[in-house]
């Protein structure tokens, strides 16, 4: 090896540029701010679910994953049609050759239309296909936006595809939680982008809150993973939620029937029936609920849940934009006078990502913060245009529309019930494992109208 | 009486008990350490004279008929993997803390005081039989390898081939540093009876008078061996500790004050700053039940990770200016937790959560890492001069956060020399880089000290040179040969992915530039290693007067004896 005559007595670091300690995930909202998502469109015919599939077929043989993000459609298409791919990190309109010589060469890519961003497009196409994602398991439900549609018709022909190494890497998240215990939202963001779990680290904290695994701070600076839980009852059995080691899993092995299921977008769920119900598990700070009995009794009305949420201290708002949803979208306004769920974005600060999202309540001239989709349905509820749920008793299925999601706290429930997250069909949430008393109590207390499936 | 085993143990459980991960260890004894290891670890025994206990337990072990039998403590516990020698090897340690000659090159001194402690009848002098040509050697390096397994450095040194350099490296204060030393706290009496030290100011505050003591502490005061450091001020406060409370004999056990330094959380909303206290740990001091009176409020000591307690109380910016004193209650080992008086406060990112926007006094920063330095308003003038200088830089403007107490945010100091600098020589000693080499790690997948099989760091290593030479090296678990072995050169001021880092296992990763060396030890797990965290889950969803832990409903104040565990 040899070593440079000069020595220099200056350490060399760029004053304009993050530092290399600064962690990845800083980097990588620099690069969002830099690179934000945009769109080119093309106007193709045909069938879309073999469009679809030999679009992930492409990017996946040809690892594009990392560009290529994301498939829109447009809203009802029929016959001749709109689509859009969406990039992430390349310069709006700049596409690699990697790109160009495979994915372009497809043959529904031959009529491009444009590029965008996406709010020059969001009234106009369907919700996002993480295509990267779930390139090797496409199996599309309809991409029509058949609204309101009688939500059951075609929840027997949905199948839970599940991608094993995909299940996998979300149990190791579990793993790494577990002997982490707790941490700050970034060490979180970090494990997601290091297991490539998801591209929104937020979506997967939220889906382990629902489904009893974990808890954040108010503010969703800090988490901490629940002790080991075992939820449910002797009759039904009981689903292990929080904390998870391969010694856990050998214990409840060891004393009852353990059954460990693949799940779609989230770690596998364990149910366990013991051989000997009085038997102890020597499993330390070990949890039984029976969370459907305990909550219902508790169960807080809407009003009573607003009445329990985290109120801001004052907020200089002078510092942000303010936006309010207006049902669709968020409009900027000048003041934050109206009730309703307000985007704040910081003052001159580049970026697409609002600070913080928040209710006003007028009367009480006071801002607070809860979970988004709580909010928004707050947001609804005061305005009075909420959609009436709808139940199918013979299959205990309960179907949400999709933009009138629960807050979180109730749809926790609704998860715990099953310990499966809802599927999605045709802007519809179905909730499986819903009996009709805990549908009943939670709609009253939710003040929803429920319409009942006809099975004659 | 405890037995030998039930020592051997215990010491080693003490030596780490406040160690951070990658942190160099000290098997540092010598009186009051086995007094306080035998408070602390025995306590099911009655209360005696544990000294006494400590000789009688070592020469029952290896004092056979005057013949010293070391080779049965080469092997390791077979539960706990602790070496068998440990105990052995505290009191060679001993035996070097008790040496009254400064220059004992021959070892006659040194092996004079171990033949008293292992009672050695003998009218020889030199080395004792059964430990001749260096046999207690293959202890040490057992004591190595298992520090090293627990991610840790080991800071015994042999120097050529005298081996009772092993235990003079680990006396850090012999008896008679420390007797020089009350003799320089005597002189100016008033001054170290009333400032508030910490571990650090204090050893900032006795380096420029490395003349005044005993030679040995003179080189160990103006050595650049920043390894040393804050064992070397953990010894140095104890002593004054030790004088302050009148206990230089170290008979009895020193009622202790614990230090803290500053804890800091910014509101990602609101951008609010708030600063806690962030008490340290002492080792060997036992904190249950101990509360802290704070105006008029009392918070309780909580163990947040080993050295360190979770923090407490916002911060008075009056505290700043002189230090503090706050009152303990209900431990009768600690009488107060102190702030230091400090020019300015350097607070860098969480070692063990280097993502954690939090950023605290954890220690120094290394080599080209980014800090926040909290400084008094009056030495802003200084701190451009340095920035027009070059020898620092920031982002931003200086934010005032505590009366009179600025803060600089992305602080990073860029020169090697800064002995040509006309500023307040505190704010020098404080910002100037202690090495200049330094090595961080980072992304990956971190559990504690350790990252998770194929999700291992990557590396940077800061230096003002442009090349640097790495190795990494797989320890092995039976012996020290090496496996897996990465040697390169690299360039430095870059991230860099060296390795896979497949295999499961202990690694010695070490960087070379020009005669100066930096070192880190990593451990490498795989994903059946990985065991549930003792800590007790700390968020949940309040509803009411319940919170929520996943399924589980609780009651606020909720009392554990009535959980639903069972």
């Amino acid at each position: 090896m040899t070593h440079p005559r000069v020595r220099p007595n200056k350490l060399q670091v760029d004053t304009g540029k993050p530092s290399q300690f600064q962690s990845n995930e800083e980097l990588s909202v620099t690069a969002q701010i830099e690179y934000p998502r945009w769109f080119r469109g093309f106007r193709t015919v045909g069938n879309k679910k073999d469009m679809v599939q030999a679009i992930a077929n492409t990017i996946s043989r040809y690892q594009l994953q990392k560009w290529v993000a994301s498939l829109r459609f447009e809203k009802q298409a029929r016959g001749e049609f709109y689509f859009f791919i969406g990039f992430d990190r390349l310069d709006f309109g700049q596409v690699p050759e990697e790109i160009e010589d495979t994915l372009l060469q497809l043959p529904r890519f031959t009529n491009p239309i444009g590029n965008y961003y996406f709010d020059q497009l969001q009234t106009f196409v369907t919700g996002d296909l993480e295509i990267h994602r779930y390139g090797q398991r496409l199996r599309l439900p309809s991409l029509r936006m058949a609204a309101l549609e009688d939500p059951f018709d075609q929840s027997d022909d949905i199948q839970n595809l599940v991608d094993d190494t995909h299940t996998e890497r979300w149990d190791k998240l579990m793993l790494w939680l577990s002997a982490l215990g707790k941490g700050s939202w970034e060490t979180f963001q970090r494990g997601c982008q290091q297991l490539q779990i998801a591209s929104k680290p937020r979506q997967v904290l939220r889906t382990l809150r629902l489904l009893g695994h974990i808890e954040t701070s108010s503010d969703g600076t800090k988490w901490s993973i629940n002790p080991v839980t075992l939820e449910g009852n002797i009759e039904k059995g009981y689903l292990l939620l929080g904390r998870r080691s391969d010694k856990v899993l050998n214990i409840l092995a060891q004393h009852g029937e353990i059954i460990i299921q693949s799940m779609e977008n989230s770690p596998s769920r364990v149910h366990w029936r013991p051989i000997d119900p009085s038997s102890t598990l020597q499993i330390s700070n070990l949890v039984y609920t029976d969370a459907i009995n305990t909550w219902v009794k508790h169960l807080p009305s809407i009003k009573e849940w607003q009445g329990y949420l985290e109120v801001l201290p004052d907020m200089d708002l002078s510092r942000f934009e303010a936006r309010i949803y207006d049902g669709q979208n968020f409009i900027s306004v000048t003041r934050v006078e109206d009730s309703g769920l307000y985007q704040f974005f910081m003052l001159n600060v580049q970026t697409k990502f609002p600070r913080a999202t928040l209710y006003y309540d007028q009367s009480r001239k006071s801002l607070y913060r809860a979970d988004w989709y709580g909010l928004r349905f707050l947001t609804l509820y005061t305005r009075q245009v909420l959609h009436p749920v709808k139940y199918d008793s013979k299959k205990q299925q309960l179907a949400v529309i999709l933009d009138q999601r629960f807050p979180e706290f109730y749809e926790r429930l609704l998860v715990l019930s099953s310990g499966k997250l809802p599927k999605s069909q045709n802007d519809w949430l179905i909730y499986s494992d819903i009996s009709p008393s805990l549908m009943e109590i939670i709609t009253k207390k939710l003040h929803l109208k429920v319409e009942h499936k006809n099975h004659e | 009486m405890p037995s030998y085993q039930e020592w051997n143990q215990a010491i080693a459980i003490h030596t780490i008990s406040i160690a951070s991960s990658g942190s160099v260890v000290f098997l540092n004894i010598n009186e009051q350490e086995l007094r306080r290891i035998g408070i602390a670890r025995f306590r099911r025994h009655k209360a005696r004279d544990w000294l006494e206990d400590f000789y009688t337990a070592i020469r029952q072990e290896v004092n056979k008929n005057n013949f010293v039998n070391i080779k049965h403590l080469y092997s390791v516990d077979s539960d706990s993997q602790i070496p068998n020698g440990v105990a052995f090897l505290a009191a060679t340690v001993l035996a070097a803390y008790r040496m009254t000659d400064e220059n004992d090159e021959s070892g006659i001194n040194y092996f004079k005081r171990l033949r008293d402690i292992l009672d050695l009848q003998s009218e020889k002098g030199g080395r004792p039989l059964g430990m001749e040509g260096g046999q207690e050697e293959p202890l040490w390096l057992a004591w190595e390898r298992w520090l090293n397994q627990q991610n840790f450095l080991c800071g015994a040194r042999r120097k050529n081939s005298n081996y009772i350099s092993y235990p003079i490296s680990q006396a850090i204060l012999r008896r008679i540093d420390q007797t020089s030393l009350y003799r320089f706290f005597k002189e100016k009496n008033a001054f170290f009876q009333t400032t508030l030290f910490d571990e650090r100011s204090l050893l900032s505050t006795l380096k420029p008078f490395k003349d005044r003591v005993t030679k040995h502490l003179g080189e160990l005061l103006n050595s650049q061996l920043t390894r040393d450091e804050d064992e070397l001020g953990s010894a140095l406060f104890q002593a004054l500790e030790d004088w302050r409370e009148g206990n230089t004999s170290g008979d009895n056990l020193t009622v202790q004050r614990l230090t803290a330094g500053l804890y800091r959380i910014e509101d990602w909303l609101s951008g609010e700053i708030q600063y806690s206290l962030h008490p340290r740990q002492r080792r060997g001091v036992n904190l249950e039940n101990t509360d802290v009176l704070i105006d008029g409020q009392l918070f309780t000591l909580t163990i947040e990770r080993n050295g360190w307690c979770y923090p407490v109380s916002n911060v008075d910016s009056s505290w700043l200016e002189e230090g503090f004193s706050f009152k303990t209650q209900g431990n009768q080992y600690i009488h107060a937790v102190v702030l230091p008086k400090r020019e300015c406060w350097i607070l860098i990112r969480d070692p063990e959560q280097t993502d954690s926007p939090d950023r605290a006094s954890w220690g120094q920063p290394i080599l080209g890492e980014p800090f926040i330095l909290l400084a008094q308003q009056k030495h802003l003038a200084d701190l451009e001069r340095l920035k027009n200088e070059g020898y620092i830089q920031w982002q931003d403007n200086p934010r005032e956060v505590l009366s009179d107490w600025l803060e600089l945010k992305d602080c990073i100091s860029l020169m090697q020399d800064w002995s040509e600098v006309i500023v307040n020589p505190k704010l020098v000693e404080a910002l100037k880089p202690r090495m200049s080499l330094g090595l961080s790690l980072s992304g990956g997948l971190r559990v504690g000290g350790s990252w998770i099989s194929e999700y291992g760091p990557k590396l940077t290593v800061h230096s003002f040179e442009q090349e640097l030479e790495l190795t990494i090296v797989q320890l092995n678990r039976e012996d020290l040969k090496t496996a897996n072995r990465i040697n390169m050169v690299i360039e430095s001021n870059k991230e860099l992915d060296v390795s896979d880092w497949k295999e499961p296992g202990t690694y010695q990763i070490r960087v070379l530039s020009h005669g100066q060396s930096i070192e880190r030890i990593i451990g490498i797990k795989a994903w059946n290693e990985l065991v549930l965290t003792e800590e007790v889950a700390c968020e949940a969803l309040q509803i009411g007067n319940h919170q929520i832990q996943g399924s589980n409903w609780l009651e606020v104040n909720y009392d554990a004896s009535k959980s639903s565990s069972k």
